[in-house]
């Protein structure tokens, strides 16, 4: 007999795509996607989508009527419709109401869950690499990396209670790709980036096709020398500074002190031209970079893209900002060419000394 | 200057730009206009003038120069994950702070060779001078001075992460916040990390307190260099403590602002910005004998008594070695004390009252001695005159035993034989030595004198 999966939160980007993905995946039986709407585009027919408000307790009957055995929570989310109270609920009570039904459902074997590395917050006082054992020095105040914290929580209080049931939670980074609709490329897309004044965080990203292979890795039996239960960070090797990001976009940053930076992300919430929230300004000025040992050495993955190729991917589809690179080196190779092959000046003759002295 | 503007045109021809397609389709920029205009002067006559005013191989330099603008526009460059920015460090931070290091404070490096070529180590040194001046200029010291070119990566207060524009270049420069988690890894990577464990309490103490080691943390630094098995490198500092002497602190302003503490120097804040520039001392930093850690086993960093232990042995290591750096120096401005007796330069070597303390009077009385003749084989000169200026700064010290616990009294044992009144007990009054550095009047006598008054 195969698997069957319940993939939460599959009217998004990344929700649809994993869903597709694990219905090709060998040994599986069905898929079985559940979301408050529908997705927008056509899934394949290998998952079964069922419209369902997670806030309600409905999802218990499917879980039962399919004989579910893995479910995959990816309905934890900073974003949605119906504004924030609205997306907390789906996010808190929503998944308690999924615990619920998991609880009572004696098929179930694997229990994986998106979270965040946002739990970690983004503090000028907290270490500058969080592994998975380290607790912030104090939870974020709320948002959407409060629900995870709060989600998180009730995973573990599950695990507690169904312990033959593997448990995976997946911190991710920010998550890009080509077609992402996460906070951050929002952010990204504005043509002046505003920051704060004074900083510039060290960000970390990791790529969807990562993101989707790790999920797809946790919801499967552990291959042989790994285990893939437990708490992972999950992020791109490497880390890119705020300004790196901005000039590799050609995107010109516009640093405002706190109390203005709050006003304009309040400005650019109203427009919703971006979700600019309090805990992505905490994000922007502070950073926050996780340790992937554990991921590499015991989940036994290596994201196939560190997190300048990923930001490379996410900006190859962006449209061109305002100073595009190549301009830029344009004007700097223009004028070292005027300078003569390595340096030399085309009048004066050679000379012999390093391009660089201290 | 026509041929000048020919020469350019032609230049400008020949020059491939593959790389920015979007350049060649876009407008005729203003950017275009004023390469060739720029290029087009350096060809003709401006070209040598560069050379006269900039010397020899300034077109190299302009080179390296774009190219590293070039990269740095284009965020074409590497951070680690504490946010290091090895270039920008390199080629700014550190070509700022050398001639501060090498001209102001002529810092002179000693043992460098205790630092390994390669693989963690942990450099604990003493804190002094209000403004971590010291934490950077060991930074200069570390990466000029050792032959593998080490970058320091320091482990700073969390005051420094707070503030804006300090922590993004803090963070750029290597360093991180000073946290067990954070050392450790950097230790496990094989950086060379710095930790100043007085913080605060070192950094801002009185300066009649100078040289005299505060509390070492709770010997986080230790149970951090044990658990990832790395040697301790003790780092004494000499010269820091005078480049802002603190005679008071602002506490209720300082409480305010949400400070440590907020300095009164003899020049700040009375002199406005002027007041902040550091008086030019001369500086040693010497590097000490490694103390291994490898020979305990990993759990020992959970063991409090070897931690405090081992933490006192790098305090005392530190201690001693200020000791022994200030009994040699001859005074906060110039060279340390090469031959016993060489007479002290001809102008200019008196140090000024205010600004010489303990060892700085020990010295100025040095000088006094050998000016009045004093032979170099320690017979009792007529005491020093002790400046009225002078005397509020130069209380007596408290001696070294009661600094170091029941230990042994500190004689600077390696040091030339010195001439009178330089500071160092005779040892034959029988005596508690006071700390050297302080000068009795004459050898034998050894006791401090009493302390004069405040406001005679």
């Amino acid at each position: 007999m195969g698997k069957v999966v319940l993939v939460t939160g599959v009217a998004r980007h990344l929700g649809a795509r994993f869903a597709a993905g694990i219905a090709a995946a060998p040994g599986v039986d069905r898929v079985v996607g559940v979301d408050v709407q529908p997705p927008p585009g056509e899934l394949p027919p290998g998952v079964a989508f069922t419209r369902l408000d997670l806030r309600r307790p409905a999802v218990a009957r499917v879980i039962a009527e399919h004989q579910v055995d893995t479910v995959v929570h990816l309905n934890v989310s900073a974003m949605g419709g119906g504004g924030r109270s609205a997306v907390k609920e789906t996010n808190v009570i929503g998944t308690m109401q999924l615990l619920g039904a998991c609880q009572k459902a004696p098929g179930l074997r694997r229990l994986v869950v998106k979270s965040t590395t946002a739990v970690y917050g983004s503090a000028p006082r907290d270490p500058a690499v969080f592994a998975e054992g380290m607790q912030p020095k104090e939870l974020p105040p709320g948002g959407f990396a409060r629900d995870a914290a709060e989600v998180e929580g009730y995973v573990r209080g599950f695990s507690r209670r169904r312990p033959d049931v593997a448990v995976t939670v997946l911190r991710f980074a920010n998550i890009v790709g080509p077609a992402g609709d996460t906070p951050l490329s929002a952010y990204f897309a504005l043509p002046l980036l505003p920051t704060v004044f004074g900083r510039d965080p060290r960000l970390q990203f990791v790529h969807e096709d990562d993101a989707i292979e790790v999920l797809r890795l946790a919801a499967a039996e552990p291959r042989p020398g790994t285990t893939n239960t437990g708490t992972f960070n999950v992020a791109g090797d490497g880390v890119l500074l705020l300004s790196q990001c901005a000039r590799r976009l050609g995107r010109p940053t516009v640093p405002l002190l706190r109390p203005a930076l709050n006003l304009v992300a309040g400005l650019v919430r109203q427009t919703r031209l971006a979700d600019m929230s309090p805990e992505q300004i905490q994000l922007l000025s502070h950073g926050r970079v996780v340790d992937t040992a554990k991921l590499r050495e015991t989940f036994g993955f290596t994201p196939g893209r560190t997190t300048p190729q990923a930001f490379a991917d996410f900006a190859a589809a962006q449209s061109a900002g305002l100073l595009p690179p190549e301009r830029l080196t344009a004007v700097t190779d223009r004028l070292a060419a005027l300078l003569g092959p390595d340096g030399r000046h085309p009048t004066t003759g050679h000379h012999t000394e390093e391009p660089m002295p201290r | 200057m026509t041929a000048a503007r020919n020469h350019a045109v032609g230049e400008a021809k020949v020059i491939p730009i593959e790389c920015a397609p979007s350049w060649q389709a876009g407008r005729p920029a203003l950017a275009d206009r004023l390469a060739d205009a720029v290029g087009g002067a350096l060809a003709g006559p401006l070209g040598d003038t560069a050379t006269r005013l900039l010397g020899k191989g300034w077109e190299g330099r302009a080179a390296g120069g774009l190219s590293f603008l070039r990269r740095r526009i284009t965020g074409d460059y590497e951070v680690d994950d504490f946010g290091f920015d090895e270039e920008l460090t390199e080629e700014v931070f550190l070509s700022l702070l050398r001639p501060l290091a090498e001209k102001y404070f002529r810092i002179e490096v000693r043992g460098i060779e205790n630092v390994p070529a390669e693989g963690g180590v942990l450099i604990v040194a003493n804190h002094s001078g209000t403004v971590p001046l010291d934490a950077l200029m060991t930074q200069v010291a570390v990466h000029d001075h050792h032959p593998s070119r080490r970058h320091l990566r320091m482990l700073a207060a969390d005051l420094v992460f707070v503030l804006p524009v300090v922590g993004e270049l803090a963070r750029k420069a290597g360093h991180t916040l000073a946290c067990n988690e954070d050392a450790q890894t950097l230790l496990e990577r094989g950086e060379v990390v710095g930790v100043w464990p007085e913080g605060f309490k070192g950094i801002g103490k009185p300066f009649a307190d100078r040289y005299k080691l505060q509390r070492f943390g709770r010997g986080g630094f230790v149970a951090s260099a044990l658990r990832a098995q790395v040697p301790i490198v003790p780092c004494s500092i000499v010269g820091a403590e005078e480049t802002y002497p603190m005679i008071g602190n602002f506490k209720t302003l300082a409480r305010l602002l949400g400070l440590p503490y907020l300095p009164i120097t003899p020049t700040f804040p009375w002199l406005g910005p002027l007041g902040a520039v550091p008086l030019p001392t001369k500086w040693t930093i010497q590097f000490g004998e490694p103390i291994p850690t490898d020979g305990y086993p990993k759990e020992a960093a959970d063991d409090p008594m070897l931690v405090f232990d081992l933490t006192d042995q790098v305090r005392e290591t530190i201690q001693h070695t200020l000791y022994k750096l200030l009994v040699q120096r001859r005074s906060v401005r110039r060279q340390f004390r090469v031959s016993p007796g060489s007479s002290p330069g001809s102008s200019g070597g008196r140090v000024r009252p205010w600004f010489s303390g303990a060892a700085g009077s020990a010295d100025g009385a040095g000088e006094d001695a050998e000016r009045s003749g004093c032979p170099a084989d320690g017979v009792p000169a007529a005491p020093p005159p002790v400046s009225p200026l002078v005397s509020p700064l130069t209380r007596p010290p408290t001696p070294a035993g009661a600094l170091l616990g029941a230990d042994p009294p500190v004689v600077a044992p390696p040091v030339p034989p010195l001439p009178c009144g330089s500071g160092v007990p005779a040892g034959d009054c029988g005596r508690p030595p006071v700390v050297p550095g302080w000068c009795p009047a004459a050898p034998g006598d050894c006791s401090p004198p009493a302390p004069v008054p405040p406001g005679a």
